[in-house]
């Protein structure tokens, strides 16, 4: 039988490990890392409200990541209906929405991309990295000033 | 790089399942016309190379310390997780 857990490895957190079924395929992979297509969802309650990305075959590869809508409430992507297909998306409630965060030491410097969001179809657990055709949303987001804001 | 020439309303086929026509022109502007299966996505090179530079970036500085830019979202009680 197989196993039910996948182990991988990550060089901040150590030896993890995730149910199979938890773990989120990215069949294109993400743009930069194509090679790479699971993924774990990681949560570390000191990071609250941020998660990580983790690859399951790296443990060099994981990405900071955020629910947009904590933060930017009227954030409003639009997904195609090829992405829905693609995904096998059957109702809009089985998307989750994520955005990559990237750090900076200091935290002005911080930003989220709302122009690659990541969509995920929290049934099949299948996702893909949008670049979306909106003037509204660029890749780097100032967070601090829209935590400020909110 | 492949380099074709190609009319007005002649296309390219790339694969067995994705057409690329030339639809219009226009000064220094052409419109072209993309037929791909919904499991292709098709971008405009410069969105998804920004996209790209930037997932290297984030990839890059995943591991920088969080901490004050929670202790922010805590003191603001940040919106809560639903």
């Amino acid at each position: 039988m197989a196993e039910d857990v996948i182990r991988f490895s990550h060089v901040r957190f150590g030896d993890q490990e995730v149910a199979r079924d938890k773990v989120i395929t990215f069949p294109d992979g993400i743009p930069g890392f194509e090679s790479y297509k699971l993924y774990a969802l990681f949560d570390d309650p000191d990071s609250e409200p941020f998660q990580w990305l983790l690859s399951t075959d790296s443990p060099r590869l994981g990405f900071v990541v955020v629910n947009p809508l904590f933060v930017w409430p009227d954030y409003n992507p639009k997904i195609s209906r090829d992405d829905l297909t693609t995904l096998g998306v059957e109702k809009s409630e089985d998307i989750l929405l994520f955005c990559i965060v990237t750090l900076a030491d200091d935290p002005a410097h911080v930003t989220v991309n709302l122009s690659g969001p990541l969509v995920v179809n929290s049934v099949k657990r299948k996702a893909r990295q949008l670049a979306l055709l909106d003037d509204r949303y660029i890749t780097k987001h100032k967070i601090l000033e829209a935590i400020q804001q909110v | 790089m492949l380099v074709l020439t190609r009319k007005l309303g002649e296309s390219i086929v790339i694969g067995n399942n994705v057409r690329v026509t030339v639809l219009e022109m226009q000064g220094k502007q052409i419109r072209l016309g993309i037929e791909a299966p919904p499991e292709v996505s098709v971008h405009r090179g410069e969105v998804y190379e920004r996209i790209e530079t930037e997932n290297r970036l984030a990839a890059e500085t995943a591991n920088t310390d969080l901490k004050s830019l929670t202790d922010v979202w805590k003191l603001k009680g940040g919106p809560k997780k639903q």
